[in-house]
């Protein structure tokens, strides 16, 4: 039987942050497919919208999010260093978080079927797709 | 050696075909152009979404318009929408930054890349206006402006590509945007508010290559998108005028009123059935498509009159429901003549009626918006001509006021409009109100010349005899030939 699409996809970035660390990547080859393929549908200030919002809300799990000041650089790169901040664990874990948030907020804006379409079009040239799903 | 043949892709949208002379032509350099919130938007992503596929792939840049999630987001609302075709046939782009550093050379460059690059053969710019908005802050505006719209129409061309500028523009007449000369088609939408409603208005301002249908036509957007509804000339699009022998004549189902008329209704002609509240005209309209569903002619009714609740009578209901008779019902008060003809016109040919009824003109007329029914006699005179010329025999009703003083026919001048008139009035009798009719015309046809009484029985009119001992009937108060 097929899984609710939700949880498809909660599964897709899961796999998809545990692939990169398998390979010794990091996750922030995920963020930039993600801010390649929406902001040239929305605007790279759309994306960077919407990455400072959910960096906000996954703050007080991880306070060392809180830390916006990524005007000179963007969002996306201020997310890299503050990543590349913290060990290989805690990294994962509070990127996989900050998916599930920035997917979830982007399907309240433009819906399940189209977020999903953005996210597999992003990630469809990182091979994350064959990578078996974690362990629960 | 062939001349070039210029294919037309059909765009999806009801009625849009029909202005455009059967499509949109391919390779075209398109101006989609209108007020705010006219549905230039919707239209284009309507036609996207139906001509979009992995062999025509369609690219939407978005300028700094409408900001790319909310169009995202309420584009969805419409079924047309298929999240499906995004990135296999359709993609969205965003231009914003690129325009904001006011390089021309580079946003041309950047949708070049980006056609080229997706193999698109549909592009749509949205908002075009913003990109001439920009020109204009720049230090060379206009002749920039010039430049690059005509290298987009020339390299679009050159990639093969049918392209839409999205544009929000006041009128056609107060532009004088390089755009406007460039452009092989320009569509106009236009909204307008008259008395609290709200009408909206399209037209194909300009369309090289062939012809298109002129002047203003109505729209409506609902929650499939737009529909259009191309505006009824007399005589265009519905195909060679049907014709009659006139001996060919149809029974209203009561016999005497045939008689009246000379033999029945002749086919093919609009009768006008006038008489003040509760004198039996939509009982004549009933028995008339009674009789059409008894000799096998389908029948039609407009029915204005009423909510549709307490639309109609069992008699009624029972032609619906063995499908002998259909029913258009209104319920709104902002309709545009064409926007019924085009249901009454889809209904006729899909039951293959013969027979419609307007129940009643008072009725019609309060269901357009305020601004059509300045032309209403105009609006009339369309749907009447449009509906004979299809072949069917119009009965269509009107309510006058009971005035003892003039003869009226209609309270609308609108009487010369019909081929044949029948008047039912009150008169004041031995203390009772009684019923009289009488067949006021028939065009090109002999026909009775008396008042008769009638009666309404278990709901069918029955005509009794004639009041031609009576002078003064028309006064309401007769009296007998020879008494003071």
């Amino acid at each position: 039987m097929t899984a609710p699409i939700n949880l498809q996809r909660h599964a897709l970035i899961e796999r998809a942050v545990l692939a990169l660390a398998r390979r010794g990547e990091s996750s922030v080859v995920l963020w930039k497919s993600i801010a390649a393929a929406l902001g040239k549908i929305i605007g790279d200030q759309g994306f960077d919208s919407l990455l400072v919002r959910c960096m906000h809300e996954l703050a007080p799990r991880h306070p060392w999010l809180a830390d916006a000041q990524y005007a000179d650089t963007g969002a996306l790169t201020h997310l890299s260093t503050l990543l590349a901040s913290r060990d290989i664990q805690e990294s994962e874990h509070a990127s996989a978080a900050l998916l599930h948030i920035f997917a979830d907020t982007l399907i309240l804006l433009v819906g399940e079927l189209v977020t999903n379409r953005i996210f597999l079009s992003a990630w469809k040239t990182l091979a994350v797709e064959d990578v078996p799903e974690p362990s629960k | 050696m062939n001349k070039v043949t210029i294919r037309l892709l059909p765009t999806g949208v009801p009625g849009l075909d029909d202005l455009l002379g059967g499509g949109v032509p391919e390779f075209s350099f398109n101006l989609l152009a209108g007020t705010p919130g006219s549905g230039k938007t919707t239209m284009a992503h309507q036609m996207m979404f139906s001509l979009a596929s992995p062999a025509r792939r369609a690219i939407f840049f978005t300028v700094l318009g409408e900001p790319a999630l909310k169009m995202l987001r309420y584009q969805q609302q419409f079924p047309f929408f298929d999240p499906e075709k995004i990135d296999d046939s359709i993609r969205f782009v965003n231009l914003s930054a690129d325009l904001l550093d006011g390089n021309f050379d580079a946003v041309l460059a950047r949708i070049t890349e980006e056609v080229r690059a997706f193999g698109a053969s549909l592009v749509f710019v949205d908002s075009f206006r913003s990109v001439m908005q920009t020109a204009r802050s720049l230090d060379d505006g206009p002749a920039g402006l010039q430049h690059f719209v005509q290298q987009l129409g020339m390299q679009m061309t050159g990639w093969l590509a049918t392209t839409f500028l999205i544009g929000e523009y006041l009128a056609p007449e107060e532009e004088s945007s390089p755009v406007f000369t460039v452009a092989d088609g320009i569509i106009w939408l236009s909204q307008l508010v008259h008395r609290d409603a709200l009408v909206r208005k399209i037209q194909v301002v300009k369309l090289r290559g062939h012809a298109q249908r002129l002047g203003m036509h109505t729209f409506r957007i609902d929650d499939q998108g737009l529909r259009i509804f191309p505006r009824a000339m007399v005589g265009q699009g519905l195909g060679a005028p049907v014709r009659f022998k006139p001996t060919q004549r149809l029974s209203l189902g009561v016999p005497a009123i045939d008689s009246m008329l000379g033999g029945g209704l002749p086919a093919g002609y609009s009768m006008l059935v006038v008489g003040p509240s509760g004198s039996g005209k939509t009982v004549l309209a009933t028995q008339f498509l009674e009789e059409g569903a008894r000799v096998g002619e389908p029948g039609i009714i407009a029915a204005f009159e009423k909510s549709p609740n307490q639309l109609m009578s069992q008699r009624l209901d029972a032609l619906v429901e063995n499908g002998s008779a259909g029913v258009i019902n209104t319920r709104t008060l902002d309709l545009s003549l064409d926007e019924v003809l085009h249901d009454l016109i889809e209904m006729i040919i899909r039951m293959k009626a013969k027979r419609v009824v307007i129940d009643s003109l008072s009725g019609f007329e309060m269901a357009l918006a305020s601004v059509f029914r300045e032309d209403f006699r105009e609006s009339l005179y369309r749907l009447v001509a449009s509906l004979t010329q299809l072949g069917v025999t119009v009965l269509m009703t009107a309510e006058t006021e009971d005035r003892y003083t003039d003869l009226r026919f209609s309270t609308y001048g609108n009487a010369f409009l019909a081929d044949a008139i029948l008047m039912q009035r009150y008169i004041e009798l031995h203390g009772r109100l009684r019923r009289v009719l009488s067949v006021v015309k028939v065009r090109a046809s002999a026909h009775s010349d008396h008042l008769h009484f009638y009666d309404i029985h278990d709901g069918d009119i029955h005509v009794g005899d004639t009041l031609e001992h009576y002078e003064g009937i028309l006064t309401g108060q007769p009296r007998l030939h020879g008494r003071g």
